[in-house]
């Protein structure tokens, strides 16, 4: 337990640096702008005194190190800039967006280990059968599938097609209100407040984008969990437990319990892979999630909302390998501290 | 393998010749809008009239470029730094901090989701081809980097590299004569996968609005213009290119993996 | 005596996709309640397929195609997988080598050890770990309820193989098979082991099964010995008429190899009549007392390991070498041997102390200064797949040190490449060729070759041998000799092989933890030993005579790791001489007779009575 203290302490501190030099990258992406990028932050309608204004905020007659130490300060106090696209301040954007994306983001992540981890680690052990077969195809796809096309597969099938699915404009159908603000994330908080005509409203729309996400970003969990399940029921180790007479349950327990780790590290990394690929979805499906506000800031050149949603996706990915050193830890007793 | 070798060449191919045999100019409307696919447009032709066939011909000279110029760039710089940063992994103190410098410049590149930072850099720096080119190219050096340093780091501590300084080299020399070529073979691999992957990307960024320009015929771009008819049944104005797009990622993914087994040297031994 | 097992006309096949090959052919052989069966043969035998079949654990494309495995009657090969589970570990264990592979990395000791018991015994999970522990302490594990908690990796492999032991003997078998004791551990810990297996199975009246390509293992440990060549049983006797007057033409092959390999001994001992050949000691004569050629003063490796600790791999030595002399460095892993052998090149840079090359100093060369040194002083490495680029033909590999530290011209160069293979015995068409077409031998020909292409004044040798099967040591110690001979370098011949060091060596240094315990004329320090790790190490040597059976044994334990070196004499951990002083006083090297240096304060060299 100690020894488990010591390490994520050590963890924990280490991400401090880490997370310094990401905002040094963010601060340094806005100067790859041609030009004075004072006239980029406040945007094309900008007024003579906001324009001043930005570039007494930006400092930028001062050295450096100043004006990053300055950039640092706002941003830990929560000030992103202004939008010019939405005349809101960032942080409230950000605030009113983000929910959304994480309730996509964490659910297809849950889903894919769901399903991933044991139909890999059930055609490992039943190694040679059809579904092994399929499995193995499926897997080959992995990180081939262009996510925004698979979408639109899907709302050509199940909502034009079939109509199954509700049109794809957004988290609720129209006329559904939103349910009271407790986390931001529509499913659950219509789900604590009871609110139970909302609920299903957000979960019919959630299936379509969610299932996107899944198809296109489970192969990479699958492919995992069963080349690393068949490579430790092949291990040497477990020549001398069968050799000793363990039970095939022992045996199985043995073989999952050494597979585990690599999964652990593959869930970190499709986590990393869906902040991308939500965006796209987002995009297709109107979500009106973070991605989408990146992509029509970018669209419409509107810097400030840019550097602060790349800012946060990076401070997001640092804390999920976080979380995954930290589990891989507990499985892994090889890990040093 | 066939598959793939087969698919690649057909890209290639195309984008040699593709705009020169296309049937129909690329850029201008030929036809009615959203004709369904018929015996003159195989393919079918887009909202404003263009013939889907030709433009997926088209294609592949600018999404291939893109992919192919940018991942060329990322390999050389990915390999040059990952044997530098592999073998100096161990040495002198100031080797060591330079080694250690360079992995960490690696980590924090990729805190950055890839298409969030893709769509950054080119929305900072305005969406052109040449700047898709060089995000990407940026993007993809720390893979290369990462690979290239595991494979030295394994090879460095394999006898041979002793023996070639006792044989005179110095290390600069046994570095990159000795330990290199021993040591690309997972760069190579991944070579293939990221030509694939750059395409993603390239049509991903297109597909959003942030990548080449209309009316550009690039596969990211077609789809993005059929998704709303998509939406109302014309099926064909997104699904072609799609399909074209997902078949041609996968065969230089297919293509790579054969070529790990391929390279593989416990294999030939 | 009972028969216990018996295996009947086994025959087991590789069944690939179009082929069929037979692997074993028609082998039988039983064991008895009680009795040690010895089964020799060299890799690709079909001694590790004759295990897995015994036990039912053959995969494809292995097949069993006929015979029966009997044990006490009872036919293996008809059982189903839930009987199969009930005797493995019950009534027939499995010990198998490596030990650190073979046990699960991230479960604790005594899970792994309970899991065993309750698959066999329905004790609750705080019994089992009781009788873990137990078993622990059988296999002479210290603190056995401490490491009940620990990880393999956090295990030497000395302690992982006790491990494995504890495992196979967990539910007391009735036969107990062990798969190659001692491969991977030092001479030391190995005898260790198998006494620790042989008094196991004596107490439980088991029968021991043994498979080893060792033949001292069988010579040492086992009453009847079967030889298996390509997949059939070739012979089969009691272990003192096998080496006596072994019958088949294959087993005699492989006596005269071990023999060979060691056959200054038995000039020494005159023991055995097998031996057809028999070679002097290095006779020829040393050019005596000069300037040495090589001078090590006081050198000193530490390197730095994770929390701030040091691991002290060289702990202050000094020695030299004279001009055409070979001299042999003996010690077991950790023993710091090799890095001795890198600092000397350079390859590694020491962390103090100086090297004095023909009167030179050299520590402190660097850049090109140090690339003409390396012309003149060589080394030839351990492993020959792993000493030379994979990508480089033969011939470049031998030319590079040429073109990169003389002034030869291309064709000169080419002549040089081609007399150099004829020296080392090698055809001039391996020339072309790439070093994944060659044998291990061969290749180590070529790693010879390459070392002796500038004409140095001293070679040193990493274990050149000990990658290689017995009858190709025999002959790279030959041709090591011979070359030695003609060409008058100086050898440093880093070794545990104790046999070829003898046979190779004027003079003899012996290290244990980056120490050097005890340096003297090979001959006399091999029949004299005198240091008590000395005497340890040579009588660890397990020789292919049941006649020449090796003595008690000394030491106890695992050697220590070298990060936190025990205080004082670093072996007063072990050493059953150990007084109160060991553990405070740090002996030095000195020189206790003519021509013999010993570092311990208990003891006096013996004179030498032959001479």
């Amino acid at each position: 337990m100690k020894r488990f203290i010591v390490f994520a302490g050590k963890r924990v501190l280490f991400a401090v640096p880490q997370l310094l030099a990401v905002s040094v990258m963010v601060f340094f992406l806005i100067r790859l702008l041609p030009g004075d990028p004072t006239y980029m932050l406040a945007g094309p309608y900008a007024t003579v005194e906001r324009i001043g204004e930005v570039r007494s905020s930006l400092g930028l007659d001062q050295p450096l190190l100043t004006q990053y130490a300055g950039y640092l300060k706002r941003t830990l106090t929560g000030d992103f800039g202004v939008s010019w696209r939405t005349s809101q301040p960032v942080l409230l954007d950000i605030q009113q967006r983000l929910p959304a994306t994480l309730e996509l983001v964490i659910g297809a992540v849950v889903v894919s280990v769901l399903i991933g981890v044991p139909l890999g680690v059930a055609v490992a052990v039943n190694r040679g059968g059809i579904a092994d077969r399929l499995v193995f195809v499926y897997g080959m796809l992995a990180g081939s599938l262009p996510d925004f096309w698979i979408g639109l597969l899907l709302i050509l099938v199940f909502f034009f097609a079939l109509q199954w699915a509700p049109p794809p404009v957004g988290q609720l159908d129209f006329g559904v209100p939103s349910p009271d603000h407790i986390t931001g994330a529509y499913i659950v908080d219509a789900a604590l407040s009871g609110n139970w005509e909302v609920f299903w409203s957000a979960a019919g729309n959630i299936v379509l984008p969610l299932a996107t996400l899944v198809i296109v970003y489970m192969p990479l969990v699958l492919k995992t969990a069963r080349s690393s399940m068949e490579e430790m029921l092949d291990a040497r180790f477990m020549l001398q437990a069968k050799a000793s007479g363990l039970s095939r349950w022992t045996q199985l327990r043995y073989a999952l319990r050494n597979a585990l780790p690599p999964v652990v590290t593959v869930t970190g990394i499709v986590c990393w892979f869906l902040l991308g690929g939500a965006v796209l979805v987002e995009t297709i499906f109107a979500w009106g999630g973070l991605g989408q506000y990146a992509v029509e800031s970018v669209i419409n050149s509107d810097y400030a909302p840019i550097q602060a949603v790349v800012l946060i996706m990076a401070v997001f990915t640092t804390l999920v390998f976080l979380i995954v050193d930290i589990v891989y830890y507990l499985l892994d007793p090889r890990i040093s501290v | 393998m066939i598959f793939g070798f087969v698919v690649i060449a057909v890209n290639l191919a195309l984008a040699l010749i593709g705009p020169l045999i296309a049937p129909f100019p690329v850029q201008a409307p030929v036809g009615a809008s959203l004709t369904p696919p018929n015996a003159t447009h195989w393919f079918g032709t887009d909202v404003s009239g263009m013939d889907i066939f030709s433009r997926v011909l088209a294609a592949p000279r600018v999404d291939l470029t893109i992919a192919l110029v940018s991942t060329a760039v990322a390999f050389a710089c990915g390999v040059a730094l990952g044997v530098l940063s592999g073998f100096f992994a161990e040495g002198t103190a100031i080797a060591r901090f330079f080694s250690g410098a360079i992995m960490r410049a690696a980590d924090i590149f990729q805190a950055f989701p890839l298409f969030v930072f893709a769509l950054a850099l080119v929305g900072f720096s305005g969406p052109s081809t040449r700047n898709v080119i060089m995000a990407l190219a940026f993007l993809n050096i720390p893979f290369f980097l990462r690979l290239t340093r595991g494979a030295v780091l394994q090879v460095r501590s394999r006898t041979f590299v002793e023996a070639a300084i006792c044989a005179g080299n110095s290390k600069l020399r046994a570095a990159f004569v000795h330990v290199m070529p021993n040591s690309i073979a997972p760069a190579l691999v991944h070579f293939s996968t990221t030509i694939g992957f750059s395409i993603l990307l390239t049509a991903g960024l297109s597909f959003v609005g942030a990548g080449v320009p209309p009316p550009t015929p690039e596969l990211g771009l077609m789809i993005k213009v059929g998704a709303q008819n998509m939406m109302t049944g014309q099926w064909w104005t997104a699904l072609m290119p799609g399909l074209v797009l997902a078949v041609t990622v996968l065969a230089f993914s297919v293509f790579g993996d054969n070529l790990r087994v391929f390279l593989d040297p416990t294999s030939r031994r | 005596m009972t028969t216990l097992l018996e295996v009947r006309d086994l025959t087991v096949a590789f069944v690939g996709d179009r082929t069929t090959r037979a692997v074993l052919s028609g082998v039988s052989l039983s064991v008895a309640d009680g009795e040690v069966l010895g089964v020799v043969g060299e890799s690709g035998s079909g001694k590790s397929i004759l295990l897995a079949a015994i036990l039912r654990l053959l995969q494809p494309p292995w097949q069993v195609l006929g015979g029966q495995v009997l044990l006490r009657g009872e036919n293996l090969l008809e059982q189903d997988e839930r009987r199969l589970a009930a005797l493995r570990g019950k009534e027939l264990a499995l010990a198998l080598s490596n030990p650190r592979q073979h046990l699960n990395p991230i479960l604790t000791i005594g899970r792994q050890l309970s899991d065993v018991i309750r698959a066999h015994r329905p004790i609750p999970h705080a019994a089992a770990l009781a009788a873990a522990a137990e078993l622990l302490k059988s296999v002479n594990i210290p603190d056995p309820v401490l490491r009940l908690q620990a990880y393999p990796h956090e295990l030497s492999g000395g302690m992982c193989q006790r491990v494995i032991l504890a495992l196979a003997i967990a539910n007391a078998p009735k036969l107990l098979i062990v798969d190659e004791p001692t491969s991977g551990l030092d001479v030391t810990v190995s005898v260790q082991i198998l006494d620790l297996m042989r008094n196991a199975v004596r107490k439980l009246n088991s029968g021991l099964l043994v498979v080893s390509r060792d033949l001292g293992v069988v010579a040492n440990y086992c009453e009847r010995v079967v030889v298996m060549n390509a997949g059939r049983i070739v012979e089969e006797a009691e272990v003192r008429r096998f080496f006596a007057t072994p019958q088949n033409v294959y087993s005699r092959k492989l006596l005269h190899a071990a023999a060979a390999a060691r056959d200054a001994d038995l000039a020494s001992s005159g023991a055995s009549p097998v031996l057809l050949r028999t070679e002097p000691q290095p006779e020829h004569p040393l050019p005596s007392a000069s300037e040495p050629l090589l001078e090590v003063r006081d050198l000193m490796k530490r390197f730095p390991v994770r929390d701030g600790r040091v691991l002290t791999a060289v702990n202050d030595i000094s020695f030299a070498i004279g001009r055409g002399e070979a001299v042999g460095l003996v010690g077991e892993s950790g023993s710091g041997k090799s890095t001795v052998g890198r600092c000397v090149l350079r390859l590694i840079e020491p962390t103090s102390g100086t090297l004095w090359f023909k009167g030179q100093e050299i520590s402190k060369l660097a850049g090109t200064g140090l690339r003409k040194l390396r012309a003149k002083l060589q080394m030839v490495f351990q492993d020959p797949f792993d000493s030379l680029d994979p990508r480089q033909s033969l011939s470049a590999a031998i030319e590079e040190p040429l073109s990169l530290t003389t002034d030869m011209t291309r064709g000169d160069r080419k002549a040089r490449v081609a007399d150099l293979l004829q020296l080392v015995g090698l055809s001039r068409d391996a020339a072309s060729l790439y070093p994944h077409q060659m044998s291990a031998g061969e290749l180590q020909r070529v790693g010879i070759a390459r070392a002796i292409a500038t004409q140095p004044d001293l070679v040193v040798f990493d274990e050149p041998t000990s990658a290689l099967d017995v009858s190709v040591r025999a002959d790279i110690l030959n041709l090591l000799r011979d070359l030695q001979q003609r060409l008058g370098m100086s050898y440093l011949f880093i070794s545990h092989d104790l046999t070829a060091v003898r046979r190779l060596c004027h003079r003899t240094a012996i290290m244990y933890l980056g120490k050097l315990v005890e340096v003297g004329e090979t001959e006399e320090l091999f029949r004299t030993p005198s240091h008590p790790y000395s005497r340890a190490l040579l009588s660890s040597v397990l020789y292919p005579d049941p006649a020449q059976r090796r003595s008690p044994f000394l030491l106890s334990g695992e050697i220590p790791s070298p990060i936190d070196l025990p205080s004082g004499c670093a072996l007063h951990t072990r050493c059953p001489m150990a007084t109160a002083d060991c553990a405070r006083i740090e002996p030095a090297l000195e020189e206790k007779a003519p021509g013999r240096q010993l570092s311990c304060i208990n003891v006096a060299p013996e004179r030498s009575k032959t001479q």
